[in-house]
């Protein structure tokens, strides 16, 4: 082997992982790549040196009875941010939504972008907030529309529009709101012709 | 490491009782709290909320945060049950909330290390108090320099060095290719390497 090695084949043997013979055999004649491994395998070694602190003991059981008091406030309708969305809270919450979807979406509207990260990932796929296939065509409708929008334009766009009220209304419309959510986008991109 | 961690404790350390009980399979679990068993989503909380902490943590750099964003992802993770498909097991799916909520919470304010020493932390066992702050420093600037990585690098890192996770799975919890996942690794260690030492250079450069 003449050439020098490969990320990957650098990375692997960083690793103690496994690779070609002929890597092997190149890294015994090759002082640069020997150097290169050696310095990737302290790097990782100085990596794995670094433990996560460990919280006191009583930290777990006080942390999953926190969560378990959010999951309480969250099942529990009656309870304010629960996840029921009764009458006016589900209009108020779409409206925002549908609004500040449109609102991006005009704002953003010309010229090429890199695509907007709406999962975080920069996934080109069509996927939740939290990374699972979409239910329905809403939000493949919002998320098609939106595939060349920039993030940053995104919060200039839309500064009011908090995080956690996208995610709310993804997560907790139903099938019907869902698909007037979609009639109401539609009918908007179709009137704003974009 | 914590997914070492959770194997190592049986991660079974669950006080609440679903019908599917303590011992039952994730999927199993899965499936009696989307039915609506309460109790069975508490055990997926008590048996994986060393793991989400652990990435909240290591991406967000202190213990407060990364707190409130492994609350965040169990709510997500409740929220979104009746939509998980289990196309990935349960465990890959919660790292994605997990990473994505962590990253929901750094956009939202600067981040912040913790101080090189909480009062609240426990000691490694053996330490002198010395050697115990050197290796807290030193870890500190560890930390300072993963932080400075571009985000993507930073991801993958964390995920295959803290927990262990091969190529294939980053790939999945990130929706990247394996490719992806083996060339921001590589990176990931270059960039560190400069920040760490900076006057060693980088030696044999690959195209890149």
């Amino acid at each position: 082997m003449d050439r020098h090695l490969t990320p990957d084949a650098l990375v692997a043997l960083a690793e103690g992982g496994r690779v070609e013979a002929s890597a092997r055999a190149h890294l015994r004649t090759c002082a640069r790549c020997a150097s290169e491994v050696a310095s990737l395998a302290g790097v990782m070694g100085e990596l794995r040196a670094d433990e996560m602190p460990e919280p006191s003991p009583l930290f777990w059981p006080q942390l999953s009875a926190r969560i378990r008091a959010a999951i309480d406030r969250e099942a529990d309708p009656s309870v304010r941010g629960g996840t029921a969305w009764p009458g006016w809270r589900w209009w108020a919450n779409a409206a925002t939504l549908s609004a500040g979807v449109l609102a991006l979406l005009v704002a953003v509207a010309s010229g090429p972008r890199a695509p907007l990260d709406l999962a975080g990932m920069g996934d080109d796929s069509l996927v939740s907030v939290d990374g699972e296939p979409l239910p329905n065509d809403a939000w493949a409708l919002v998320l098609e529309a939106a595939s060349g929008i920039d993030a940053s334009d995104a919060g200039d766009a839309v500064p009011a529009l908090a995080p956690a009220s996208v995610e709310g209304a993804i997560v907790d419309l139903s099938q019907d709101e869902r698909a007037e959510l979609e009639r109401l986008l539609r009918a908007e991109l179709q009137r704003t012709a974009l | 490491m914590v997914r070492n961690d959770l194997m190592a404790h049986g991660a079974v350390n669950a006080t609440a009782s679903g019908e599917a009980g303590n011992g039952a399979s994730d999927e199993a679990l899965v499936r009696a709290a989307r039915a609506g068993d309460r109790a069975a989503f508490d055990t997926l909380v008590e048996r994986h909320q060393r793991l989400v902490y652990g990435v909240c943590y290591r991406l967000l750099g202190n213990r407060d945060d990364a707190a409130d964003a492994a609350q965040d992802t169990f709510l997500r993770a409740f929220r979104g049950l009746r939509g998980f498909r289990e196309r990935s097991s349960f465990t890959t799916w919660l790292y994605r909330v997990a990473v994505n909520a962590s990253l929901n919470r750094s956009g939202a304010r600067p981040s912040r290390q913790d101080p090189i020493e909480r009062a609240d932390q426990v000691p490694a066992r053996g330490d002198s108090p010395h050697a115990g702050l050197e290796r807290e420093e030193r870890a500190a600037v560890v930390r300072a320099a993963v932080a400075r990585l571009p985000r993507k690098q930073r991801l993958t890192l964390v995920l295959r060095v803290y927990h262990d996770l091969s190529h294939e799975e980053i790939a999945r919890v990130l929706g990247r290719s394996v490719g992806t996942v083996k060339a921001n690794l590589f990176f990931a260690l270059r960039n560190l390497k400069s920040m760490l030492h900076p006057g060693e250079g980088h030696g044999s450069t690959p195209d890149a």
